[in-house]
């Protein structure tokens, strides 16, 4: 069970009040009861909006962006990944991020969610969890529905349900899944031939609006300019609804997160035309993790996968 | 005029018409996705569909598209304009998206100054609507003003009676679009308009239920900047284009440069006045640097700005736009904003 | 239809050094016949594209009288004026426009008309002094007031020469930060309009210069005396299309492109924007 809104709200007014942090940054109910928004707050008061159950899914870490004083983030374990990350990035002072931890069993995917249900979405009264199941309050009562039915797909192999890194916790301790390493979720595409793969990423890339949701949404995503807004050279055409710029796009965003990707799945969730970018992100993941036995923000000390270098890499590239 | 129907088994008897003498764009589904795009010969449009994932608009303003190319030769610079605009038919569009047409028409004629590209697309359009048999989730098209049985701007509206469609001819134009298949209408009887009266009856009834309250946009929209909520949602814009692009009446754009050999294309694509980088000037200057000026920006646009210079709501009420990441609903915002009396 | 993001193919003519960073560039279009249509008007700017890089707008230095070349002055700052600035006499751009409502110099007549320039924002303020020099008869007096950052900063450095020796207007220049060689006036701007004690009777001012000039300009121009009315400014943005589609320059229900760049002060203050 993760509705940790009591603990969360209690400690978020004890760090305003005793002045440890100048702000919070968690959650509040959203527009409707399977959604949440992101909320800050700076003040006691602000805090009792807070929430944390099974609808806080966004990665909170991409609010933190080189706090001039020390904030307090609420972390799922993906979030403390990235967090871990983009602080061992130079995008924060340790001292400065004080890491909420919050176990966590996985987030909703509000269109899994709706697809489940048959009834219109404005009906639904109140989403929890009981046990292994997400509860639905719809108008002819209760719909019992299998948690893994119905949170992200990302979250059924999490490797981090209990934050890694993480200055407290609330809750309690979670292990991790046991498909964490193995991949299921890339079963698919395994099967595929390489053509039939190009031929998969085309028609998904086809349908991207170029908006940049994905990347905004994305903690580790913090260049002050984006290759794709770059002209020399002009890394990727410009505009949505073509296939090359879009595939460069994708792609090359891709790559910039090997080694990087905290597997939160805010890009996926963001994205408006559903194309399914965790996909993208845990084939780099595997192979980063294979090749190098890295997965990104599980630990303080850790180095960024660019940054690593074994003397036994220089011998394996001699040989191609 | 004699109201029509069509039977919808004759439907592809007409569609076949349409197409053999304009481009259709219909609802398909495309990777999971719903979008109008051109119906190649046998393609069946998806008719059963809630609303479009992403909007109408992009029929008839891409969202890229090549304006001219140029080319170095050695009597000089060649520079030509491209015009790929044909005759179209838009086939099963729903109000909201319709309506949102008449924004876009008059943001591209604003100052007497035609845009070329959209001019010459739209004045070469017939509009065949197709009313929701249903409530979409999210939809206020009500609210924002939107006719949703008869909605402006459309040729033909279509309202679903069960084995048929009761057809309205709202134009000349429609006019001509139904006499190209003569043959697949036959007269509406008493008891189909009464079929058809009575859903978009009930589809009115439905959607009140989803209505909000979008009276005095521009007081809401002041009042809004001004409320303790306002804080909050700027703070987690995260300036991402999801609004602007998904929205049937945003047409914020940027054009820019592509070369290769000797020559080149200048393309425009959507832009939105959310992204960091929209007023960002080469200088360095940059006229709205937080997410707070490019909201307000957008709060303003399209319930102050829009509608004062062109007359019209910059909102159809197609709910698209929360779709939004971090759960930021204007419109819903501004309906619970309370509205001070004028002192 | 016409075309309005269709640019003419231009020439360029003549280019000269003006200052640290910038460069005045002649351009005639290579369609001779194409001036008649354009003609800009003092105030209004163009699109200028340099193909493969891009457009960007440039305020028209051309005097409403002088005809067949197309002036800009225009400052390295980014990746389209770098590529510019490499460019040589010979070399082909394209022009779109003119855009913009322009100065008005119309209703100015019969006036004191006060020009005011600082910075880059010169080649639009030279185009309303030559234009208004021009028909001198026609207004009561004509002055400028520019401000540079140093000496070496002072656009059309010959030509203010000669417009001090025409005696057609009183052109008064001072520089942020002098050096040994400079006679003149030393301080911003804002200063110099407080020393010359430009006057409001019967007058009106023209003002374009960078935002954080204009936002001081301003309130110096309320402390001498000026009503809203006789502040006029032109406004920058950055702009793409020039006609009011793009939406990058959306000011209030306005467009700078459109109804701009030139507005007066007390227009924008019914508008609510504060600069």
């Amino acid at each position: 069970m993760s509705n940790h809104t009591d603990a969360v709200r209690a400690r978020a007014k004890q760090l305003l009040e005793s002045g440890e942090v100048t702000r919070v940054i968690g959650h509040a109910r959203g527009t409707t009861p399977y959604r949440s928004r992101p909320h800050f707050a700076s003040s006691p008061e602000q805090t009792d909006a807070l929430i944390h159950d099974v609808s806080c899914g966004s990665n909170l870490a991409v609010y933190v962006s080189k706090p001039k004083e020390r904030v307090a983030v609420i972390a799922k374990g993906c979030d403390a990944r990235s967090l871990a990350t983009i602080i061992h990035e130079g995008q924060a002072e340790r001292g400065n991020v004080l890491i909420l931890g919050v176990s966590c069993e996985g987030k909703l995917d509000e269109g899994r969610l709706l697809r489940k249900l048959d009834f219109p979405p404005r009906q639904v009264k109140s989403v929890r969890e009981e046990g292994d199941e997400v509860v639905v309050e719809g108008p002819a009562g209760d719909v019992r529905l299998p948690r893994d039915d119905v949170i992200m797909v990302n979250c059924t192999y999490c490797r981090a349900r209990t934050p890694a890194v993480s200055d407290e916790l609330i809750g309690e301790p979670v292990p991790p899944r046991e498909e964490a390493d193995q991949y299921p979720d890339l079963g698919g595409l395994d099967a595929m031939s390489e053509a039939g793969r190009a031929e998969f990423w085309r028609a998904q890339f086809e349908k991207c609006i170029r908006c940049y949701a994905c990347r905004n949404a994305c903690p580790s995503c913090f260049c002050p300019e984006c290759f794709v807004d770059e002209y020399h050279p002009q890394w990727a055409l410009h505009g949505g609804g073509q296939f090359r710029g879009n595939w460069m796009w994708n792609v090359g965003r891709a790559q910039h997160l090997a080694g990087r990707c905290s597997a939160c799945g805010s890009c996926q969730r963001g994205c408006p035309v559903d194309i399914p970018l965790m996909l993208l992100n845990r084939w780099m993941e595997r192979a980063t993790n294979q090749a190098f036995d890295h997965l990104a923000g599980m630990s303080e000390q850790q180095k960024q996968l660019a940054a690593l270098f074994r003397k036994s890499e220089a011998k394996a590239s001699e040989h191609g | 005029m004699d109201r029509l129907k069509i039977l919808k088994s004759r439907l592809p008897d007409w569609l076949g018409k349409l197409r053999a003498q304009a481009a259709v764009y219909a609802p398909v589904e495309r990777a999971g996705v719903t979008c109008f795009a051109r119906l190649a010969p046998g393609d069946e449009p998806q008719l059963d569909y809630g609303n479009t994932d992403t909007p109408l608009k992009e029929v008839l303003f891409p969202q890229t598209e090549c304006l001219i190319t140029w080319q170095r030769t050695p009597e000089g610079l060649q520079v030509q304009e491209v015009d790929t605009s044909e005759p179209t038919v838009i086939f099963g569009a729903r109000p909201c998206d319709v309506t949102g047409l008449r924004f876009l028409d008059r943001a591209f004629r604003l100052g007497g100054i035609e845009d070329p590209y959209w001019v010459r697309r739209r004045d070469k359009t017939t509009v065949i609507s197709l009313v929701c048999p249903h409530p979409v989730p999210g939809c206020f098209g009500p609210s924002a003003g939107v006719n949703e049985t008869s909605p402006e701007g459309a040729d033909v509206v279509l309202t679903d009676i069960g084995s048929a469609y009761v057809v309205e001819v709202k134009s000349e134009q429609g006019q001509a679009a139904v006499d190209l298949a003569s043959d697949a209408f036959t007269s509406a009887a008493e008891e189909d308009l009464i079929a058809a009266r009575e859903a978009g009856e009930t589809l009115l009834a439905e959607l009140a239920e989803q209505a909000i309250d979008l009276e005095e946009p521009e007081a809401r929209a002041k009042a809004f900047l001004q409320s303790p909520a306002w804080e909050q949602v700027w703070n987690r814009c995260l300036s991402c284009g999801i609004c602007a692009f998904l929205c049937p009446t945003c047409h914020c754009f940027d054009i820019c440069d592509q070369s290769c050999r000797g020559g080149g294309e200048r393309i425009r694509c959507y832009d939105t006045c959310s992204s960091k980088i929209y007023t960002k000037q080469a200088g360095g200057h940059n006229a709205r640097p937080t997410a707070k000026e490019r909201l307000t920006q957008r709060v303003m646009h399209k319930f102050s700005y829009g509608p004062e210079r062109l007359g019209v709501l910059g909102c159809v009420g197609c709910g698209r736009c929360r779709r939004c990441p971090v759960d930021i609903d204007l419109q819903l915002e501004l309906s619970r904003v309370e509205v001070k009396e004028p002192v | 239809m016409k075309n309005p993001y269709l640019p003419h193919v231009a020439v360029i003519q003549d280019i000269r050094d003006e200052g640290p960073g910038l460069k005045s560039f002649d351009l005639a279009f290579r369609d001779g016949s194409v001036w008649e249509e354009f003609r800009p008007q003092p105030g209004q700017f163009v699109e200028l594209s340099v193909f493969g890089e891009g457009e960007a707008p440039f305020g028209v230095a051309t005097g409403a009288h002088e005809t067949g070349l197309l002036r800009l002055s225009i400052q390295q700052v980014g990746r389209l004026t770098k590529m510019l600035h490499s460019m040589a006499p010979g070399d082909e751009v394209g022009v779109r426009g003119p855009f913009g409502n322009g100065w008005p110099l119309e209703a100015a007549k019969g006036k004191n008309l006060i020009l005011i320039g600082g910075g880059i924002g010169m080649p639009p303020v030279r185009s309303a002094l030559v234009s208004a020099m021009a028909e001198k008869d026609q207004y009561e007096s004509i002055s400028l007031f520019y401000g540079a950052r140093s000496p070496e900063h002072i656009t059309y450095a010959d030509e203010i020469e000669q417009w001090i020796a025409s005696d057609d207007a009183k052109i008064n220049v001072t520089v942020d930060v002098g050096d040994d060689t400079w006679p003149g006036h030393v301080g911003v701007i804002t200063t110099l309009l407080e020393d010359e004690h430009a006057s409001p009777a019967n007058a009106v001012t023209m003002t374009c210069g960078p935002p954080i000039m204009i936002h001081f300009v301003i309130p110096t121009l309320t402390k001498l005396g000026f009503s809203d009315d006789q502040i006029i400014v032109s406004l920058e943005a950055r702009m793409k299309c020039g006609i009011g589609k793009c939406g990058r320059c959306n000011l209030g229900a306005e467009y700078i492109c459109l109804d701009g760049p030139v507005f007066s002060y007390d227009h924008l203050q019914t508008m609510g924007i504060r600069l």
